[in-house]
């Protein structure tokens, strides 16, 4: 398959009044039937880059194209080909909720009968049939947000944007979520979306950008992460003693949960380590070598930890 | 895109909680006002329901009554009870008394002999609750009298006119045969002006009495304010000798009329101008102010449109609900005013008030449109929407009073009109009444009190409330599309 840029941001830059730097010379692209995780700390800029990327901020400077389509310049026709899941939706709560999704259908030219036969189809597929006629005042939070995705799915567009859609979410909508976001990807949509819940970015995506103080720090896929990413060593031992710590310590930096273990920069063999503990009349009930998480990359890259 | 986005905000703003009790409350309390301000006018009406004209005819000793009996119209009225009394005058010794009814001509014959003279003559008409009556000493001097051959009634298709009736029965109770011609002259009772002016007007034909009574349907105007018209006839006869002159007079009083136009213009002037840019302001707050600032728009802007799009495809959806619910608000009002007086408003007041009252909800429309890309939150911006609403459609009035106070105009003068008309330049609210001074040539300065102007003399020209017009819809609209595209 040839990999083609759908969602090229260049030197995005956006200055709040106030002259509050919120993004500063973003670069990055995501690619049709790719699933980017876009990662960063609460204020580093993820939702000002998704909304001026859905053309609802004006940039300070840079450009968003979408397939070929200037966000500021064509925007009619970049919108067509995006659809955006905002962290909280805000939908006129009075409204019924089969006419609101039928309003944006207007916006593609999706009108009447058309119009009331896709809402229907729309609102069976996110699972909210038989909530058509509800009003969205009466909808929960996850339901907004699968009425969110009814509405950005209107166009069948090729690209996606989604900004922390897992926040407040229940298991079952979180899976929803994580299997549509799967199905867009082997249907060869472009996938960028946000979130703080970094296990997910790491199980879904294909790479990851990190965005810190409004800048863009790492771009790299997951793969490299788990390369890239120092080894860690998990060891449950269910007689820890201060022996045992002593000795570990004095391999690298350890960290201490419960009877397990972490031990990274390590510079022994593992087999040894084993050996040492043995010999030391450790019991051992788990012996497992690992790369860091991408909570653990996030923070160590970002300089928390 | 299509129209459907502009429809569906069209409906959802007429269908909006803000619209609907505005324009319910607006609705209810006009026609509450004009129901009660129509049955107190009329409880007082110019014409009575029951009236007389009364003629003494003397032959020989013998002498006959009649009296002719008619309703407000100049309808006659049949088997109406009329009761005589002949006494002898200074005293209260009884000659006569006597009582008849009305005939299939609404006329109550009495014959009776006397050789007393000079005689003191009264009557009384009953009819249910209602009762007329005059009286009079007859000296003997003339072998006919009467007080009054003519009388002022309305006009059952046009209450709003007058027609003229008159009465006669000539000697042996024949009936008349004369040309009628009459002059009338309406008399300010508190302007400048003569009661004597009838005497300059020209005679002009009425038409022929050859019946006891005719109903001549002149068609005249009723007068507003306080007036008294003064009516005068001629009976001739065919050589074109008067045979009689005679006259009557009606007086008027501005809280006894009603009409129509003025009704309306009241309502436009305050209460109605009033509600319009209350409904202007909260719809613009409520439907699209808030929505910007919680976001909601956010959502909508993500779709196909480009934000002069979206921004014009409401500004014109909310302005098409305002004016639709204003002109079912005016036209219901009108309607009713129409049923109530029978009275017809002239269709290009309607017109140029209903479009006068489209311009002053754009105007405010725009306005809290503007404010809405400016302001943060939805308190400040409903805060600005009620001062707008104060400063422009409540304490007006003592803004232009706290304004020439200061320049140091006194309040009865031309200044003052001329500042008030001015200043109402710089106010949407006030812009329907400027057409209506323009209309009218008059002008309300204080509450319920209204001078006669020549809007020219105080710079209020058609091209003036045009260009006026166009600049309180297209200022805040230009200044909302701009901020709407260049501002987040």
């Amino acid at each position: 398959m040839i990999l083609k840029y759908m969602i090229e941001i260049r030197e995005l830059t956006k200055i709040y009044p106030g002259n509050k730097l919120a993004i500063d010379s973003v670069t990055f692209d995501v690619k049709d039937g790719e699933i980017v995780g876009f990662v960063g700390l609460n204020g580093a800029g993820k939702t000002t880059t998704i909304k001026i990327s859905c053309g609802i901020l004006l940039p300070t400077k840079g450009t968003v194209i979408i397939d070929g389509y200037d966000i500021v310049k064509d925007k009619v026709e970049a919108s067509k080909r995006i659809g955006w899941l905002p962290e909280i939706p805000i939908f006129d709560n009075n409204a019924k909720a089969i006419s609101l999704l039928k309003y944006f259908a207007g916006f593609h030219g999706i009108t009447g009968r058309k119009a009331e036969e896709l809402a229907k189809e729309l609102f069976k597929k996110v699972g909210l049939e038989g909530f058509e006629e509800r009003k969205i005042g009466t909808y929960s939070q996850g339901m907004k947000k699968r009425f969110a995705l009814a509405a950005s799915l209107i166009s069948d567009p090729q690209n996606f944007l989604f900004d922390e859609v897992l926040n407040g979410l229940d298991p079952t909508g979180i899976r929803f979520f994580r299997e549509l976001a799967l199905e867009l990807k082997r249907n060869g949509k472009a996938v960028l979306f946000s979130s703080h819940i970094l296990s997910e970015v790491e199980n879904l995506a294909d790479r990851v950008i990190i965005i810190h103080k409004g800048k863009i720090i790492k771009i790299m896929g997951i793969d490299e992460i788990k390369i890239g990413s120092e080894p860690v060593l998990k060891i449950t031992i269910n007689n820890l003693n201060r022996n045992i710590i002593e000795y570990l310590s004095s391999l690298g930096e350890i960290n201490i949960e419960g009877k397990t273990v972490s031990l990274k920069k390590f510079k022994e063999d593992p087999a040894i380590i084993n050996n040492e503990l043995v010999k030391m009349g450790a019991m051992i009930s788990s012996f497992t070598q690992q790369n860091e998480s991408l909570e653990e990359f996030f923070l160590r890259i970002i300089g928390e930890k | 895109m299509s129209f459907s986005p502009l429809f569906y905000d069209f409906k959802r703003t007429i269908r909006s909680k803000t619209v609907i009790i505005i324009s319910a409350v607006l609705l209810i309390t006009s026609l509450v006002f004009i129901s009660l301000f129509y049955s107190f006018s009329f409880s007082s009406p110019i014409i009575r329901n029951l009236n007389e004209m009364h003629i003494l005819i003397k032959e020989n000793g013998n002498y006959s009554f009649y009296v002719f009996v008619y309703n407000q119209f100049g309808d006659l009225l049949q088997n109406v009870e009329v009761k005589l009394k002949i006494t002898k005058p200074g005293s209260s010794e009884i000659i006569f008394y006597l009582t008849n009814y009305t005939d299939s001509k609404g006329i109550a014959k009495f014959k009776f002999a006397t050789k007393e003279i000079p005689l003191y003559i009264s009557f009384n008409v009953t009819k249910g609750s209602d009762s007329v009556g005059a009286s009079f000493l007859f000296s003997g001097t003339t072998d006919i009298y009467s007080t009054r051959n003519i009388d002022f009634v309305l006009d059952s298709n046009n209450p709003s006119t007058l027609n003229i009736i008159a009465f006669y029965v000539d000697q042996g109770g024949q009936k008349p045969n004369y040309d009628v011609y009459y002059r009338y002259y309406a008399f300010n009772l508190t302007g400048p002006g003569s009661p004597n002016q009838n005497q300059e007007k020209q005679w002009e034909p009425l038409g022929k009495l050859d019946d006891y009574y005719k109903l001549f349907k002149v068609g005249i105007k009723i007068p507003s304010g306080n007036v008294m018209l003064n009516l005068e006839a001629q009976f001739k006869d065919q050589e074109g000798n008067t045979k009689l002159t005679t006259k009557t007079s009606l007086t008027i009083f501005a809280s006894q009329t009603i009409d129509p136009v003025e009704l309306t213009q009241s309502f436009t002037l305050g209460y109605f101008a009033t509600f319009v840019s209350l409904m202007s302001i909260l719809a613009a707050y409520n439907l699209y102010g808030k929505d910007k600032i919680l976001g909601i728009l956010d959502y909508v802007i993500s779709k196909p449109v480009t934000r002069l799009g979206l921004a014009l495809s409401r500004y014109i959806s909310m302005i098409l609900a305002l004016s639709f619910a204003i002109f079912l608000n005016y036209l219901l009002i009108n309607l009713y005013t129409i049923y109530l007086t029978g009275k017809l408003i002239p269709w290009n007041i309607l017109l140029i008030v209903t479009l006068a009252l489209i311009v002053e909800a754009a105007a405010f429309l725009g306005i809290v449109l503007t404010f809405s890309h400016i302001m943060k939150s939805t308190g400040t911006l409903l805060g600005i929407g009620i001062i707008l609403f104060l400063v422009f459609s409540f304490f007006w009035g003592t803004i232009v009073f706290a304004i020439s106070s200061a320049l140091g105009i006194n309040f009865a003068s031309a200044d003052f009109i001329r500042l008030n008309i001015i200043l109402s330049y710089f106010n949407p609210s006030e812009y329907p009444s400027l057409f209506y001074i323009y209309i009218l040539n008059k002008i309300s300065i204080f509450s319920g009190f209204t001078i006669n102007i020549s809007p020219e003399e105080y710079g209020l020209s058609l091209i003036n409330l045009i260009i006026t017009g166009i600049a309180w819809i297209i200022i805040p609209l230009a200044t909302f599309l701009y901020l709407t595209i260049k501002r987040d």
